[in-house]
């Protein structure tokens, strides 16, 4: 198609405008973080600090800050506790799911078994249970298995529910590659095992990757169920410890701003990092 | 050779079940000193590193102190005591949760743990008692009071003396808008803490000996209170941040407003340069008309799920011994609940305000904290004044509500 | 002993029960099992404060929840949350995917970027905008200001309905770029030879966007249809953070949240959770069974 000069300006306004739409509120965040607190609280706000700082961050990280401010090195301990559990968490959870989900989608997409179809819809159907009902439940059940406030019960919970989603993507991952490589392992003498892991794995790699990675994220993003099943720093994660370390430095923005920072640096990086990989995963489950 | 990463996840699934099998075993085991405890209180309710030090060195125990907003202490504490689970454990009780945590099941009984001695040290030790037990060791007392900037109240030729009825009051600070001193002159909030102030103080009991509501009348001093709150925020006294973020006092700390809603003791942050700009200008106000107010002290309670109750009486000890509550008053301006360091510092004379905080202490009613409804009460009573601030209600419509709410609730926990 | 398991294995039902079972296991302890438990609460009177009186209570929790005006007013806030939120999400989406869909320098970095709205936690997102919006010094204020649109910086959360629509705009802004990325796959999947059939055939500029662009973007569309109205129905997170228990935002969600473990009412909350459920259940099941068809294909 031909473009002329005025589709081309349009075009650029237009690029310039989603490119705002997207970043715009979070260099805000990271701007307000470094600032200092007589420079945020001016109006109208000084867009680029004049005196750039990091005390914000010395103070999320290691000193807090006193009484209605809030409440001192033990928020800040509340805090870094937060980010240790997020990422031990999301980061078992993950291997989890890596381990698993490809089983299943080969079963699934391979093996025909008695009740294929039974277990496959057993599975899929916890993506339609919603949320409330089973944590109301899941609550008096970890608390009589004593998985209440602990970061095994996290886990557990995370993963039992990504495991449907992943199932069914990577289900669609085997699909999409041919019988005939796996038959010709099987002619060579491979165990449906061998072949899985010898063969068949590496062309669903890819897809395996994107899966991990949505993830990764959607564990860390969690934020109802540890709100309601953690109580103390042992098993909290950075999303809960966060709202809680903001609700009490009830006007200090500057500290809310670290946070905030602090907070959304490792699913933005991952994001950026893994572009390619994410995009695929997002679109598995709707287009294939 | 694959087969072993088959049997695996195998393994990994019994391991997680005896993994679980085993904290639970580990719940049933006996306790001896413990090395750590947990104490879950907001910001103000915490002692400083030096003293937790202190504690470490005559005890051996760490205690870790979990910060945490009041309303998010209240859902963690609700929510374990329904899981019958540990939050924590020793509790920072505010008086208002006192109702909630009692019927929840998830405060210890103290009158056999704690000696009448250690109580009779204290002041305050009845607020805590539901149906005759005692739940909490008082950790601070607190009356509310109202406290004032003598520099700006001096701009419009006006004193604290000059203030006796709470339309004096309000012109005062209608003259402070209207000559452009200040935008929001009062620190109060559209929220059920500053209608108990004015409704107490104009001699409403809110409520009667049988619990029945007394303000549904519009002719009574509750009811017209409620109307009075609403029409300083519809006037402008009170700023609209106030509707979403009701905490009043950074903003007559940074010098923005002349009135405000404060506590026994507040003066000792008021007037410290470092933490405010009104230093060192504010003084108490005695509450216009009759006077009454009410106390929202807080106290320290056992969990009942925590498996070391006496390591964590000894912590509570500590915390009304004279050093933390000395630290308490100091730098969060919490009066301490310790008789002797009150008498101590009163002797010494570095309780400011000390007259006008006597006087004031002569007129003090109780509110029904330790009532199971009234937590839910207070909540629908908060929703109603910012229904009627956002004129999505009127005042007559939302008291008739409240009222019907209240006798609902009250029928319901009978 | 190795040799005859190995050989065991080998065995397409073998292998396939050997994987499925513990996980069905799984399934059924951490997700069934809990979601029959609150559905026995739900026929209990059930209230924290009062655990020695919990006893069987019929349908009278349904009964109460729809006879409850918060709830009944909650239902009508959400109903209106969806509809914006669906509608602008999808217009929004499909122009960022059409404007990614064309050619220009750096427009992989473009994509990259646009992504970054979606990684942020939902809770975090709340926050963030929070300050934003914030009366005394937010930016949006500031920025309003300096562009002489306001005269006077607005406490914009204390107003319901403002209030309202922002917690929708933060759920737009999250989530449009899941969506444009869903649109952009099929976008860019899109043989250039269908629109050279159709400039062959002498259809111009809207007629091409119309025939080919949107007809190809139908069944997608639909799935993404389907897929906001379920996010914007249980959004939860973002309002929590952003406005709390305030009624101006109150959804189910969050009325669920406060009736169950702010008041403790796990009766009242179970059969809740049940009502709403349902609704999105139904959603759900709808979505599964359209990405499943195109599966069958």
């Amino acid at each position: 198609m031909k473009k002329n000069t005025g589709f081309r300006i349009f075009l650029f306004i237009l690029v310039f405008l989603i490119l705002f739409w997207s970043i715009a509120p979070p260099i805000w965040i990271v701007i307000s973080s470094i600032s200092t607190r007589a420079e945020l609280y001016s109006k109208p706000p000084h867009w680029i600090p004049h005196n750039p700082t990091l005390q914000a961050y010395v103070n999320v990280l290691v000193k807090g800050e006193g009484f209605r401010g809030g409440g001192g090195v033990s928020a800040a301990r509340l805090f870094r506790k937060g980010i240790l559990n997020s990422i031990i968490i999301s980061v078992t959870t993950t291997i989890l799911v890596m381990s698993f989900a490809p089983l299943l989608g080969y079963a699934f997409s391979r093996l025909r078994f008695k009740g294929h179809e039974f277990f496959f819809y057993l599975i899929i159907a916890i993506i339609a249970l919603p949320g409330w009902p089973v944590l109301i439940g899941l609550f008096s059940e970890f608390s009589t298995l004593g998985l209440l406030d602990t970061k095994i019960g996290l886990i557990l919970l995370s993963f039992t529910f990504r495991l449907p989603f992943e199932t069914w993507f990577m289900k669609g991952y085997f699909e999409a590659i041919p019988y005939e490589v796996e038959d010709a392992a099987r002619i060579d003498g491979c165990t449906y095992v061998q072949a899985l892991f010898k063969v068949s794995l590496q062309m669903v790699m890819p897809g395996l990757i994107a899966v991990s990675i949505i993830s990764f994220l959607s564990t860390w993003n969690m934020f109802a169920a540890p709100l309601v099943l953690t109580y103390t720093l042992k098993s909290k994660p950075l999303t809960v410890t966060m709202t809680e370390f903001i609700g009490q430095y009830f006007v200090n923005w500057d500290l809310m701003s670290a946070a905030t920072v602090i907070a959304i640096i490792p699913p933005v990086a991952i994001v950026i990092f893994f572009q390619k990989y994410i995009i695929r995963g997002l679109s598995a489950g709707a287009i294939k | 050779m694959k087969k072993i990463l088959f049997l695996l996840f195998v393994f990994v699934l019994l391991t997680g079940i005896l993994g679980m099998a085993n904290l639970f075993a580990k719940g049933q085991q006996e306790e001896e000193t413990p090395s750590k405890l947990v104490y879950m209180t907001p910001s103000w309710g915490a002692p400083s590193e030096e003293l937790l030090a202190k504690f470490k060195k005559e005890t051996g125990i760490t205690v870790e102190v979990s910060t945490l907003s009041a309303s998010d202490l209240k859902n963690k504490v609700m929510t374990a005591a329904a899981g019958k689970v540990n939050p924590a454990d020793i509790i920072f009780v505010g008086i208002s949760h006192l109702g909630v945590f009692g019927s929840a099941g998830i405060l210890r009984p103290l009158d056999n743990l704690v000696s009448d001695e250690v109580f009779g040290k204290l002041y305050g030790r009845d607020s805590f008692k539901i149906e005759g037990k005692t739940y909490c060791v008082p950790l601070y007392q607190q009356m509310v009071m109202i406290d004032y900037d003598k520099k700006k109240l001096g701009e419009i030729g006006l004193t604290g003396a000059d203030i006796k009825t709470w339309n004096d009051f309000e012109n005062a600070a209608l003259k402070v808008k209207k000559q452009g001193i200040l935008e929001y002159p009062l620190a109060f909030a559209v929220r059920h803490w500053s209608w108990y102030l004015i409704a107490l103080s104009t001699g409403s009991n809110l409520f009667d000996s049988n619990m029945n509501p007394t303000f549904g009348d519009p002719n009574s001093p509750g009811y017209k209170a409620y109307e009075r709150l609403i029409n300083w925020y519809r006037e402008g006294l009170i700023s609209p941040e106030r509707l979403t973020s009701p905490n009043p006092h950074p903003q007559f700390w940074a010098g923005q407003a002349v009135f405000h809603q404060a506590w026994q003791g507040s003066l000792a942050i008021s007037n410290n340069p470092k933490k405010s700009k009104v230093a060192p200008n504010a003084d108490y106000l005695l509450l216009p008309e009759q006077h009454y107010t009410w106390g929202l002290p807080a106290g320290l309670a056992v969990s009942t799920y925590t498996k070391y109750p006496k390591a964590s009486l000894k912590f509570i000890n500590f915390m009304v011994s004279e050093d933390a509550q000395n630290f308490m008053y100091t730098t969060n301006g919490m009066f301490p609940a310790l008789k002797s360091l009150f008498r101590k510092l009163g002797a010494e004379g570095k309780i400011e305000g000390y007259k006008v905080m006597a006087e004031q202490a002569k007129y003090v009613k109780t509110l029904p904290y330790s009532t199971p409804w009234f937590a839910e009460f207070e909540t629908e009573l908060k929703n109603g004044l910012v229904r009627v601030a956002r004129k999505e209600q009127t005042v007559a419509e939302a008291i008739k509500a409240l009222v019907e709410y209240q006798q609902k609730l009250k029928k319901e926990y009978e | 002993m190795k040799k005859s398991l190995s050989s065991w294995l080998d065995n397409k039902e073998h292998l396939a029960f050997t994987i499925i079972i513990p996980t069905v296991l799984l399934l059924i302890a951490f997700a069934y099992y809990p979601a029959i438990q609150s559905l026995r609460f739900s026929f209990l009177k059930y209230n924290i404060k009062r655990l020695s009186h919990v006893r069987f209570y019929g349908l009278k929790n349904y009964l109460h929840v729809l006879q409850d005006p918060v709830f009944l007013s909650s239902v009508l806030r959400v109903t209106y949350f969806m509809i914006v939120a669906t509608t602008t999400v999808l217009l929004i989406a499909l122009g960022i995917a059409l404007v990614l869909n064309q050619k220009f320098p750096g427009r992989s970095v473009l994509r990259a970027m646009i992504i970054i709205p979606w990684a942020i936690p939902p809770v975090v997102n709340g926050q963030l905008w929070k300050w934003i919006f914030n009366g005394d010094y937010g930016a949006l204020n500031g920025l309003l200001f300096q562009l002489g649109i306001i005269h006077q910086y607005q406490f914009w959360l204390k107003q319901p309905f403002i209030a309202l629509n922002f917690a929708i705009f933060i759920f737009v802004w999250r989530y449009t770029p899941f969506i444009s990325i869903l649109f952009l796959g099929v976008l860019q999947s899109i043989p250039e030879q269908l629109y050279e059939a159709a400039m062959v055939d002498g259809a111009g500029v809207l007629m091409r966007f119309y025939h080919v662009t949107l007809a190809s973007l139908r069944r997608i569309g639909g799935i993404a249809v389907i897929l906001t109205l379920i996010a914007s129905f249980s959004v939860f997170d973002g309002i929590y953070a952003l406005t709390g228990f305030d009624e101006a935002t109150k959804t189910p969600m969050i009325y669920n949240y406060e009736v169950t473990f702010d008041m403790g009412r796990f009766g009242k909350g179970s059969a809740m959770a049940y009502l709403v459920g349902i609704f999105l259940m139904a959603l759900t099941f709808v979505y599964i069974r359209m990405s499943f068809r195109k599966d069958a294909r």
